[in-house]
């Protein structure tokens, strides 16, 4: 991990920004046993949910986890941030709905790879950078990551922002993705079916050194 | 079906056998299917995501069906399995959705035995449903909606005051034949659907336990399924309806009212219900115009909540209660011990100064329910307060089993 320990003008905390650079790529997910062995950096504790339409009146699915974790570094100047690189993991298990019936078969139908295991679903990224909004005071960054689920990988865009909280450096992030792009055939049951886009959302992600 | 009422003839003069049934008769309590509006727990903030008809209660839909077998402690639907999961859907290994063709039906029989803690009385009961939607066109636009109910000793009409009847029906009496069209549908975003018959009205939270005040100081009783024309239309975020009624012609004829009213509910989360409703009502013994707010909300998967408070002004009653005032409240918390087994505390309160027995009202209700299948439903409850039909005291615990078909 590389850092610019000198303070900007401004007064913010260059390792803060550091931090929120870096995890601003963090936003979703995954990466079993890809963790650097020295991250830096460390994300845990967020939620992270999702809601996807149906032909349902009415009926929206909602579930979420607070089981995201991560890593990443990057480095930080003046008000542009340059994330270098950054992973996340999610155990899809970890994923509720609040009806196990449906848990169980969004595992099975959205999550198990064509020979039936459940891995951790990954989203790592590349390099972005990150700027200052000056009206919110937020970091904040469109970006693309690379999102593996069910042993599939596919490009994904998400909006992020984030900012300091005392020690930490929260993150939240949203963005869509489409299940049928990793193989996830349509969604039935009982006469409902599942819209393909999913809404993908990272509240309160904390970052620590 | 209800006996043909008739005003005091034949010794039937409801002022006379109040006594006799006031005392011994309680209220039909918590509905044999035990079905409560707590899914907005689980994001369904409308009831028309898992029942036919778009004001809830009654016959599930095929999704509402599935939701219902995964909500309960065992998966097996032992109807499905009786037809060997005969059914329309193009894989034949999925549930059954309960239709046979373009005919949707289901039966339950209940039987609850109670016994009052007060007085040495036990009180066994058998209850039954049978309930058919024939759904007619390409897309199942039109429905035919029918529910029959039993109940082993029909309840007589009770009076509550000067000018105020529970009214009363047959051991057999039918309880909706509803003609319902589905004018329009955009998938999920929205629809409109229009009604004509017989029916609960479209009010309120929508609940079956008729001890609550709610229901039986504002004529939402066992035996209340006026005539009616509604309408429904619906988004996204809210939930709208406007209906007209009539009374049946089977009750007493000073208690044959006609009226108008409305319900609208907005949904600000998919947890989060929040409505009003009113309506404005006339009869030979009084006139009378309700409203209130109430809210269904979801506080977790674990809690759910359920609140209505009803404000009613009555005129034109005969002395000596020409008119009064009315306040009937309603809450319910919910909590999910698991998806099957569910619990419930329920309080009541009501304020009436017009031609009541008592000006204040309460009850407590802690009930718990398991639903051990789709077909198997057992339920142990627990009251105390103004609870019987004729509004007076009792304390009482009740265990009941449902079978459904």
């Amino acid at each position: 991990m590389e850092l610019d320990r000198h303070r900007s003008a401004d007064g913010f905390s260059q390792r803060a920004r550091s931090m929120v650079n870096v995890m601003l790529a963090s936003l979703l997910v995954i990466s079993t046993g890809q963790l650097r062995a020295d991250p830096g950096y460390k994300a845990g504790g967020g939620k992270i949910s999702f809601t996807v339409g149906s032909n349902v009146p009415f009926v929206k699915i909602s579930g979420s986890s607070s089981a995201v974790n991560g890593s990443g570094e990057g480095t930080i100047a003046g008000n542009v941030a340059q994330v270098r690189s950054a992973h996340f993991e999610l155990d899809p298990k970890t994923l509720k709905t609040g009806i196990s019936m449906r848990d169980q078969h969004m595992y099975e139908q959205v999550f198990a790879a064509a020979n039936g295991s459940i891995a951790p679903v990954v989203l790592s990224t590349g390099a972005f950078q990150a700027k200052r909004n000056a009206a919110s005071g937020k970091w904040e960054a469109n970006f693309q990551a690379q999102l593996t689920m069910r042993g599939v990988t596919r490009p994904v865009r998400f909006h992020a922002s984030a900012e300091q909280k005392g020690s930490d450096v929260i993150i939240n992030a949203e963005g869509a993705v489409k299940t049928s792009a990793f193989g996830v055939k349509p969604i039935t049951y009982s006469g409902a079916k599942v819209n393909d886009e999913v809404n993908v959302m990272v509240r309160d992600l904390p970052v620590k050194p | 079906m209800r006996r043909s009422p008739g005003p005091c003839r034949s010794g039937r003069c409801p002022r006379l056998h109040i006594g006799a049934i006031g005392s011994a008769l309680l209220l039909l309590e918590t509905n044999i299917v035990h079905a409560t509006p707590r899914m907005i727990s689980y994001g369904y903030p409308s009831c028309i995501s898992c029942h036919v008809s778009v004001q809830g209660r009654g016959l599930l839909n095929s999704y509402g069906r599935g939701i219902e077998v995964a909500q309960s402690y065992s998966k097996a639907d032992f109807t499905a399995m009786l037809l060997g999961r005969r059914a329309n859907a193009p894989d034949p290994t999925e549930n059954w959705n309960g239709r046979f063709g373009n005919v949707l039906l289901d039966f339950l029989i209940s039987t609850r035995l109670t016994q009052r803690l007060d007085h040495e009385k036990t009180d066994p009961m058998l209850a039954a449903l049978y309930r058919q939607v024939i759904f007619l066109g390409e897309r199942d636009q039109v429905r035919i909606n029918t529910e029959v109910g039993f109940l082993d000793s029909g309840l007589s009409d009770t009076r509550l005051g000067t000018n105020r009847i529970a009214n009363g029906g047959g051991v057999v009496f039918l309880k909706k034949a509803l003609l319902e069209w589905r004018v329009e549908e955009n998938g999920a975003a929205s629809g409109k659907e229009i009604a004509f018959g017989r029916d609960y009205l479209p009010l309120g939270i929508q609940i079956d336990d008729y001890t609550t005040f709610i229901l039986n100081l504002n004529r939402d009783g066992i035996y209340d399924f006026p005539l009616q024309l509604k309408g429904f239309m619906w988004t996204e975020k809210s939930l709208a309806s406007v209906f007209a009624y009539a009374p049946t012609f089977e009750e007493q004829s000073d208690a044959r009212e006609y009226g108008g009213g409305f319900l609208y509910e907005h949904y600000p989360a998919n947890t989060l219900a929040l409505g009003v409703q009113g309506l404005s009502g006339w009869e030979d013994n009084f006139d009378r115009f309700r409203i209130g707010p109430y809210a269904r909300w979801g506080i977790s998967n674990k809690w759910a909540l359920l609140v209505e408070a009803d404000y009613t002004y009555f005129w034109d009653g005969a002395p000596p209660d020409p008119g009064g005032n009315q306040v009937t409240t309603y809450l319910q918390l919910f909590y999910h011990h698991y998806e099957w087994l569910v619990s419930s505390a329920t309080i009541n309160f009501a304020y009436s100064d017009f031609s009541l027995p008592k000006d204040n009202l309460t009850s407590f209700r802690y009930t718990i329910g398991a639903r051990l299948n789709r077909n198997f439903t057992v339920v142990a409850t627990y009251a105390i307060g103004d609870i019987q039909r004729d509004l007076d005291y009792a304390h009482e615990l009740s265990i009941f089993a449902t079978v459904k078909f």
